[in-house]
């Protein structure tokens, strides 16, 4: 890891390059005409450019799903894995190269069904990276199954008589785990909140969770009340929160909310409706654990290594 | 005092069991270090009860070691049936026998405190035990183990195991003075006076043995100019993955793999490494494949079980052709199987459990020494050639410990830095040579090389693609890549003579006990030979050849087959083992198997005893095959 | 006590040095790396460099020649191009000379006195910021090389030309401080312009003023309470860019305060007021805290960098009870005739005063006439016609429980009124006390309370004509049943 003294200086010297939006764009984005998904790569390409960071120095990871394609469109590293499983690789990038910043992009069934057993240890290791989970609720890349978000009595091509179960909260879920450090929630059709919330996430140093919302207006065009027409909004308000465009007002209500008070945060995460939108809980001071794993090792040079390995040998040498 | 009369033999093999946590494990790494000490050879094999806290004074209880010691400085395996055994109960000791781990004529020590025991059930078996040994051809020495070590300590449960490795020094002619110095460096992190107990109680074993045995052994040894080490293999997998220069290992925890990751814990932050756990074998390889995909190959350990969960990972590394190396220390199987014992069932999993075609590189170590050399080749391999590397271990090399040669450590390479040049405008991700399949790598950090990684099919510029001729093409470079390893492989070579009546084939660690087996049978006059594969994917060239110089070959291995004998079993659905499905496939050559699951290593015997029968030759008069001697007991 | 002072001082120093050291020494293992690797694309594919990569193992079943000749084709095309290589060469002894140097050099090189030549000391401190510009200049170039950044067109010109001008906050930071240290006893209006022209280059120097004692005079005209000479603490309002700390050497979290100081990447004034020579420890740390809570030495911080606002980069909070002008106490005893008392006496200059061997002069007993006397507080809010022929007086604790009074001679009553104007300024600028914001306030309350009384009103009508309406009701239904049972006859309704 290079110093902070290092790095001071060659952004000093680097910050005369700067970098344009076409510096993040690979290829055209292959999503349908009003998907959601547009809204978040754009704003991942604007927080990106507005930080002048060097597109070679950016990884994203994903798993499979719509969403997931988002590295092809991302003119970055990325990593297009495999579904479920986009969390522990982003943790195997973030421990081996932990100066490079790690953005994970996943779905709500990658994320939520098979990968939630990823998705919760994640959280307790509160490795730095931003994990947006695009919420469309369904699996739209397979053509419309149920997933663990679907809303109540929902028709799909696995459940033709309506979903079985209440969703599942996700905002409820992470607030009960150990460790978070950031929590919030944002919608695909709010594009100066999502861009808000994104910078927010990427300015946070911990694991940035951030849940969006998402329209997919082949499968579920009359989710979220009409793709956000008729969906009950609340912001959430805070002088550190995520700051709300004064036409948002008028799309919701607007409540005050301490997102420092886990016990406040835990209330507003179990509330559906109005879905609570902005910066529900953020604790700066949680250790990531890639940090906490580089901080206890030492690099030693090539011949403090040979001494040592020397005397590893010698304890296990008979004669 | 003349003392016993000695006997000298160029090799012995024998165990100490007890119940579990009577030290007779401690006993046994004491002796093992006298012994080694005095320059003989040494293999060593833990005896472990299946269960955590087995009921005590039973036969699921028996916990201790077999060694094998011999005057020539390389033993191979872990020997035949054992000559010594001393055990301090006699369950213990039928559990040994239950085992046929016991020669015929064994020499049993035993503690007779149960002879004269105040619980009549333990008075009734021992004497039922050694009557049973006493019918047959054994020896039984009673040894007041008990009674003697009392009269230095007040629990002899903390002792018993220092004065019968006094009394194994005694019986095997070693320098007690030795034996001293041993106990005192085992023990040296307790307290002055449990050492000095401890070697009190040695030194009166000693003079006990001395006093009462009417004969001893004694194994000459020589010294040898090389430092040695003892080690087992999964401590040499640890030793070696530093050497390496991994920086991550991911596991989570399996038997018998973990040891591996334990003796890596203690150690690698000192080396610039951590291991990391993670909270399934699914998050252990995905955390392995994002570290390899930044930039620096990472490992992770597992055995069958993990093997079978981390197979869609397996799958992404071949399509991304990031590098990976997996160690599968195999265990009996399958499913859960028997986790503490050796088979070596994980091969064609290795080789074709990923969906799809996924070619990718085995290899199998052989010996403890091998552990310790082969992730630098596995690494090596891996990251030049941008290939899954899978490592097939085993329980045996797991636990058994061997003495070696010194690595010399000072030849370890420096980790060559992360390479984080700028690519060459118009570079493309996967920049198949058309011959080879070989391509360079563009890792996260190098201007100019972005893109994505897909799991997806995949075209030289990395964008995904669905027409038939690019699918193909990448199917034909990613297989191309074995057969680019393949050219620069070496055939094997051919242990005895270069043509015969029966080639004997094996990989991984049946190997010693297979050139033990084929030396046994060539004394005797049998053109018996044997190949060893340490490549099982690319294999290694000239196989046909070899084999084609033999009357008949036969693989011998730790997996299952039909036996041609059974019932309903007929040529069209015998089926063979994992080695000998994949050689008849390879050299269209009508090879056989010996392949049982006796979740223990071969013994040399057996397997002469099989080489015999496919010659037709009468075998000794020897007792019958291991399999059904456990239920019929020692005659 | 200056050693006292310089040895935070020096704690700063050594570690900045240390650190610039460290990250010259990464810097060099950096481009040591690219070497290495460098060697590695060119000859790590040889046999004899695989043999020693793979192990003993490999010889029995690995042609490690053809393995060599298969691998080594594509790596040696990744070789660095030959002038990068060069470049690097011959930078990496240049920065090892640096690294070997700056660990050991020791602080008087970068500390100096005020009085001596101005000439002399921009010398100095130019070649001190200098000099560490040309190790950042080392390690930026040394960045890019290892980021493989360095573009000759673009870069040489920009690195030719290089000083302490070029450097950014952050490095500006990590540098070791230079000192300046001024002694400002006294209101020594001459060394504070001294120090104001020293810093107005703009160089990150830090100026280390020490005082033991209190100003002595008062400077108004006409002997109003507005001061006439420029004061150390409202430097920040001539100077915005210039850090100002005052505090005292026996503050708790001194030490800390000090190093941040030392290491803002702005010129800095670091005012401290300091034991005299041979005060004791104790002693001198309630002669401090008395000193402050007299608005004597108040103890602020100005950070430039801490907001856009200047309120909030002004900061009072160290300084106790900053809402009010001064703090109380309650004095109990009995008065010079015996008879018991009990004042509440806010603590001001000039009770401070009584305890400065230089100021106690100025207190004198009270005469026998007591109609002339009026407390000092009180004094100093009388106009100047009202004030003649008045004596302001102040009580202090005297020795077995008396309280006696002290008549302020009319130099530190100045001086007081000086002091109380001072203290209410820094109070307006760092944003606690605000006349607009009071007026507001007020008037706010006014309204808010009047709205409120009027709901209370109306919402109080409202219950009245409701309770009124529900009994008339109530009498009506009453009545109605009362005649149905009279007359047999049910209501309609």
């Amino acid at each position: 890891m290079v110093s902070m003294l290092a790095e001071e200086s060659l952004l000093e010297v680097c910050a005369i390059e700067t970098h344009s939006l076409e510096d993040y764009e690979a290829e055209p984005p292959r999503w349908c005409k009003g998907c959601g998904d547009h809204g978040v790569l754009a704003a991942l390409q604007r927080v990106l450019r507005k930080n002048n960071v060097d597109p070679e120095n950016v990884v994203s990871v994903s798993g499979i799903g719509c969403s997931s394609r988002l590295p092809h469109y991302l003119k970055t590293y990325g990593f297009h894995g495999i579904h479920g499983r986009a969390l522990p690789i982003a943790t195997g990038v973030r421990l081996s190269r932990p100066e490079l910043p790690v953005i994970v992009i996943m779905g709500d069934g990658d994320c939520f069904s098979i990968g939630g057993n990823h998705w919760l240890h994640a959280i307790r290791y509160n490795i730095n990276a931003v994990v947006l989970v695009l919420d469309n609720e369904v699996y739209a890349l397979t053509k419309m199954q149920a997933s663990p978000t679907t809303p109540d009595g929902w028709k799909t091509n696995t459940t033709p008589r309506g979903t079985y179960l209440h969703p599942l909260n996700p905002l409820s879920a992470v607030m009960g785990m150990t460790n978070i450090s950031f929590v919030a929630q944002t919608a695909t059709w709010l594009p100066a909140h999502l861009d808000e919330t994104i910078d927010k996430a990427w300015d946070h140093h911990g694991l940035s969770f951030v849940r969006i919302l998402q329209r997919c207006p082949v499968f579920m065009p009359k989710a979220f009340g009409e793709g956000g027409l008729n969906f009950p909004v609340v912001f959430l308000e805070h002088a550190d929160g995520i700051p709300i465009h004064p036409l948002l007002r008028k799309r919701g209500a607007v409540q005050a909310h301490d997102h420092r008070d886990i016990n406040e945060a835990q209330r507003v995460a179990v509330t559906v409706d109005p879905a609570p939108m902005g910066l529900v809980y953020q604790n700066p001071d949680v250790p990531a654990y890639e940090e906490i794993r580089w901080q206890r090792q030492d690099r030693p040079d090539h011949q403090t290594f040979l001494r040592r390995l020397e005397a590893e040998m010698d304890r296990y040498t008979v004669t | 005092m003349p003392g016993p009369r000695r006997i000298r033999l160029p090799e012995h093999t024998l165990e100490i069991v007890s119940d579990a946590g009577e030290g007779a494990q401690k006993a046994a790494v004491a002796f093992a270090q006298l012994c080694a000490k005095a320059g003989n050879g040494l293999w060593t094999v833990e005896i472990i009860p299946s269960e955590i806290r087995p009921p005590p004074h039973t036969t699921g209880s028996a916990s201790g070691n077999r060694i094998r010691l011999a005057e020539r400085s390389r033993v191979t395996n872990a020997g035949n049936r054992a000559n010594v055994v001393l055990a301090f109960n006699e369950m213990a000791l039928l559990s040994r026998l239950e085992a046929n781990s016991l020669a015929d004529d064994v020499l049993v020590l035993i503690d007779d405190q149960w002879a004269t025991h105040e619980m009549e059930q333990y008075r009734r078996s021992y004497r039922e035990v050694l009557d049973r040994f006493r019918s047959g051809a054994a020896k039984i020495i009673e040894v007041p183990l008990e009674k003697e070590t009392l009269r230095h300590v007040e629990d002899a449960q903390r002792g018993k195991n220092m004065f019968a490795v006094g009394l194994l020094c005694a019986l095997y002619s070693k320098d007690p003075n030795v034996l001293d110095e041993v106990i005192r460096g085992i023990f040296k992190d307790k307290t002055q006076q449990v050492v000095e107990v401890a070697v009190k109680l040695a030194a009166a074993g000693h003079q006990y043995g001395m006093a009462h045995l009417e004969e001893c052994f004694e194994i000459p040894s020589s010294q040898s100019e090389v430092p040695k080490v003892a080690m087992n293999g999964n401590t040499a997998l640890a030793l070696g993955a530093i050497s390496a220069g991994f920086e991550l290992c991911s596991m989570y925890p399996i038997t018998p793999a973990t040891s591996a990751s334990h003796s890596l814990s203690e150690i690698f932050e000192d080396f610039g490494g951590f291991v990391h756990q993670a909270e399934d074998e699914i998050a252990a390889i995905g955390v392995a494949l994002g570290a390899s995909y930044a930039g620096k190959t990472a490992l992770t350990i597992t055995s069958g079980p993990g093997m079978a969960l981390k197979t869609e990972f397996q799958g992404l590394a071949v399509m991304t052709e990031t590098p990976l190396v997996i160690v599968d220390v195999q265990r009996g199987g399958p499913s859960t199987g028997l986790p503490t014992k050796i088979e070596q069932s994980d091969l064609l999993h290795a080789l074709y459990g990923a969906p799809g075609d996924a070619p990718k590189v085995v290899i199998a170590p052989s010996t403890v020494e091998e552990c310790y050399y082969i992730l630098s080749v596995a690494r090596k391999i891996a990251e030049e050639l941008r290939m899954l590397v899978i490592v097939l271990s085993d329980a045996n090399l797991a636990t058994g410990q061997q003495l070696f040669d010194r690595p010399d450590v000072s030849k370890t390479p420096p980790r060559p830095p992360l390479d984080l040049s700028p690519v060459p405008l118009g570079t493309l991700p996967y920049d198949w040579d058309p011959t080879t399949g070989l391509s360079q790598r563009l890792i996260p950090g190098q201007p100019g090389g972005m893109g994505v990684t897909t799991s997806l099919n995949h075209d030289r510029d990395g964008k995904a693609c669905y027409d038939s001729e690019r699918n193909e093409r990448g199917h034909a470079m990613r297989s191309r890549k074995l057969a680019t390893l393949q050219q620069s492989l070496k055939p094997p070579t051919v242990h005895g003579a270069s043509e015969g009546d029966l080639l004997l084939v094996g990989w991984g660690s049946t190997r010693g006990a297979v050139e033990e087996a084929v030396d046994m049978a060539r004394a005797e006059g049998l053109a018996v030979s044997s190949v060893h594969i340490q490549f099982l994917s690319p294999l290694p060239p000239g196989l046909k050849n070899i084999f084609r110089r033999f009357r008949r070959v036969t693989t011998v291995e730790l997996n299952y087959s039909d036996d041609w004998s059974d019932p309903l079993i007929t040529e069209e659905n015998r089926r063979y083992g994992q080695l000998a499905w994949l050689l008849r496939a390879a050299t269209l050559i009508d090879v056989d198997c010996f392949a049982k699951v006796p979740g223990r290593p071969y013994m040399p015997v057996e397997i002469l005893d099989e080489i015999k029968r496919v010659l037709d030759v009468q075998p000794a008069l020897a007792a019958p095959g291991p399999a059904r001697a456990a239920n019929e007991g020692v005659n | 006590m200056k050693e006292q002072i310089l040895q935070p001082a020096a704690d700063v120093w050594r570690r900045h040095c240390a650190a610039l050291g460290e990250t010259l020494a990464e810097t060099v293992d950096g481009l040591e790396n690219l070497l290495r690797l460098d060697e590695y694309h060119r000859h790590g594919h040889e046999p004899d460099r695989l043999q020693s990569a793979l192990g003993p193992l490999a010889a029995a079943s690995l042609d490690v020649d053809s393995l060599s000749q298969v691998l080594g084709k594509s790596t040696r095309s990744r070789a660095m191009p030959p002038e990068r290589l060069v470049r690097v060469r011959e930078l990496i002894p240049k920065l090892v000379e640096l690294k070997e140097a700056w660990p050991d050099v020791p602080l008087d090189r970068a500390l100096i006195e005020l009085d001596t030549n101005h000439g002399e000391i921009h010398e100095r401190a130019e070649a001190h910021f200098n000099q560490l510009a040309q190790v950042f200049r080392a390690v930026r170039i040394a960045q890019l090389e290892i980021r493989a950044k360095y573009d000759t067109q673009v870069h040489d010109a920009g690195f030719a030309d290089f000083d302490w001008r070029q450097l950014g906050p952050g490095e500006l930071r990590a540098c070791p401080p230079f000192l300046v240290i001024a002694r400002l006893d006294g209101c020594d209006g001459a060394r504070l312009r001294s120090v104001m022209a020293l810093l107005e280059t703009g160089m990150p120097i830090k100026v280390l003023a020490l005082r033991s004692s209190v100003c002595e005079a008062a400077s108004g005209a006409g002997g109003t309470a507005v001061p006439s000479r420029m004061t150390i603490e409202t430097l920040p309002l001539a100077m915005r860019g210039v850090y100002l700390l005052q505090t005292h050497s026996a503050a708790s979290g001194f030490q800390a305060q000090l190093s941040q100081a030392l290491t803002v990447p702005r010129p800095g004034v670091i005012s401290v007021f300091c034991p005299r020579h041979g005060e004791a420890e104790n002693a001198f740390q309630t002669r401090a805290e008395r000193a402050v809570r007299a608005r004597a030495v108040p103890m602020c911080v100005y950070d430039p960098d801490r907001d856009d606002r200047f309120v909030m980069c002004f900061d009072l909070s160290s300084n106790p009870s900053v809402d009010v002008l001064w703090t109380t106490d309650k004095l109990t005893g009995r008065d010079s005739q015996g008879e018991p008392v009990e004042v509440d006496e806010p603590f001001t200059l000039a009770h401070f005063a009584a305890s400065e061997p230089e100021l106690a002069t100025e207190l004198a007993d009270p005469p026998e006439r007591t109609d002339t006397l009026v407390p000092l507080v009180d004094f100093l809010r009388l106009s100047r016609h009202q004030q003649v022929g008045k004596l302001p007086f102040i009580s202090l604790a005297a020795e077995e429980g008396t309280i006696v009074r002290k008549v302020v001679s009319r130099k530190l009553a100045a001086q007081c009124a000086e002091r109380l104007h001072l203290w209410q300024t820094l109070r307006e600028i760092s944003g606690i006390d605000n006349p607009h914001v009071n007026t507001t306030r007020t008037t706010l309350q006014r309204e808010l309370g009047a709205e409120r009384d009027a709901q209370i009103e109306s919402l109080r009508q409202n219950m009245e004509k409701d309770a009124t309406s529900r009994e008339r009701a109530a009498v009506a239904s009453a009545v109605r049943k009362l005649v149905a049972r009279l007359t047999g006859i049910e209501p309609q309704n």
